[in-house]
């Protein structure tokens, strides 16, 4: 509620109990003048009341054992089949199949490299400053004088590898791997090239197999294609990571100081990371 | 981190099916995901140790499964609902548009009726928070989409509800303190 009467958003989180103690407060009192809300709040109870009444208790168990057993043995005799289907129609793929787009391709290596990168613990103590130039010399001998290594301390992840990318049609990609003190692991793709998408964000996690806790995202600004990955990230961090690098990209400088605040904030207020 | 534990994952099991039958519609394809989710949380070598997180991640890897499978059976319409990308195109309402109706027809019957008929991302919101009874920050946690959203989402699918159980012609049986007065 900004001022004045209670939206309904405002109604349906009061009944929810996810307004703040002063909000709740304030729709309280305009409950108390004003009737007709209070006969939405009613309906609104009811409502709730109704639905949670849907819910039938005992009607499921856990999956049997023998339900378990068959799902490891799946999974094993679907390992031990995909390996063998790889080799049997692996060349028949390649001929007859339509070329996935790069940037799928691009992001399904880096997820190779990014799941196979250790990524330490963050504790600290190491020298940031000194990791920050040592990457910045080898970004930029690596894809030009224009490669910059985004600073993500203040989203709490610090510098701690920094690597060859997936080759894609021959160009070079870099690796800057960060990790954060709560099993964060994140991964920063540099390819200096086009792959042919637009200037704007795109969410490869629906479309690549990135179901799950996987999450890529990837664009094209200021001469570079950039994919950024991570797993089991808390969804809002990952986002406003996301969005800041590629405004930072695309306008071609550092984080200002509104961004790292805001880094600061979403890292605050997330969750740790789910592996 | 702690390793799965099925007498933690037993305490879920009823709201993990309540959340499924919303998502599919029948309580025997419902039965088969949550069974399906729980083997998949039980297979997990590692899962949350934080309770709200733990939960987060259960109604996630339900919903994972349940567009999973949806892509499995080619039914792309069904899985493009629930994508994110696309946000919630629904009966619009206005920003301060009350429902008035009568509260007495709301119940469980008529609600359950109700529900059939709304969209996927509808129902998916209303059990979300309604019978699986998570807060709104874990709901986000759960659709990967800002606390913002699923404030507006929830509150936008909770008047499609109203408005379909007013439209409906379910009635219920009346009291039986007021019987006689009814002619």
């Amino acid at each position: 509620m900004k001022s004045g009467q209670p939206t309904w958003e405002d109604l349906n989180a009061y009944v929810d109990g996810e307004l703040t103690d002063e909000r709740a407060a304030e729709v309280a009192a305009a409950l108390g003048r004003d009737p007709a809300l209070a006969d939405q709040v009613a309906v609104l109870h009811r409502l709730k009341g109704a639905t949670q009444g849907l819910v039938e208790e005992g009607e499921i168990d856990l999956p049997s054992e023998k339900r378990l057993s068959a799902a490891w043995l799946r999974s094993g005799m679907a390992l031990a089949a995909s390996l063998a289907m790889v080799f049997l129609l692996g060349g028949l793929w390649i001929l007859f199949s339509p070329p996935p787009e790069r940037h799928v391709v691009w992001a399904t290596q880096a997820w190779v490299t990014h799941a196979h990168w250790p990524g330490a613990a963050s504790d600290g103590s190491r020298d940031q400053n000194g990791e920050q130039t040592a990457a910045l010399r080898l970004a930029q001998q690596k894809l030009g004088p224009a490669a910059y290594v985004p600073d993500l301390l203040s989203a709490g992840l610090s510098l701690d590898h920094v690597g060859d990318g997936p080759v894609i049609d021959g160009m070079p990609s870099l690796h800057l791997g960060y990790s954060g003190t709560r099993g964060c692991r994140l991964s920063l793709f540099f390819l200096a090239g086009s792959l042919g998408l637009d200037q704007q964000m795109l969410d490869l996690a629906p479309d690549t197999g990135f179901a799950g806790l996987r999450q890529a995202i990837v664009w094209q600004g200021g001469g570079f294609s950039t994919l950024l990955l991570a797993e089991g990230m808390d969804p809002l961090r990952f986002a406003e990571i996301a969005r800041r690098l590629f405004r930072a990209s695309l306008e071609q400088r550092p984080f200002d100081r509104e961004t790292r605040l805001a880094l600061q904030r979403s890292y605050a207020q997330s969750e740790r990371c789910l592996t | 981190m702690t390793s799965s534990n099925p007498h933690r994952l037993e305490g879920y099991l009823d709201r993990l099916f309540g959340f499924a039958v919303s998502l599919v519609g029948n309580r025997e394809e419902a039965r088969d995901l949550v069974q399906d989710c729980a083997v998949k949380a039980l297979s997990a070598r590692r899962v949350p140790s934080d309770e709200p997180a733990y939960r987060a991640w259960l109604f996630r890897v339900l919903r994972n499964r349940f567009i999973d499978r949806l892509r499995q059976n080619q039914r792309r319409p069904e899985v493009a609902e629930f994508d994110n990308a696309a946000e919630l195109q629904t009966r619009a309402i206005e920003p301060d548009q009350a429902w008035r109706g009568d509260q007495h027809l709301i119940n469980r019957l008529t609600v359950k009726l109700a529900l059939q008929q709304l969209s996927g991302r509808e129902r998916e919101i209303i059990a979300l928070i309604d019978v699986a009874g998570l807060t709104y920050s874990e709901a986000a946690a759960v659709l990967n989409v800002p606390v913002g959203t699923v404030m507006s989402r929830i509150s936008r699918a909770r008047h499609a509800l109203l408005v379909v159980v007013n439209e409906s012609n379910v009635r219920s049986l009346p009291e039986p303190a007021s019987k006689g007065s009814r002619k």
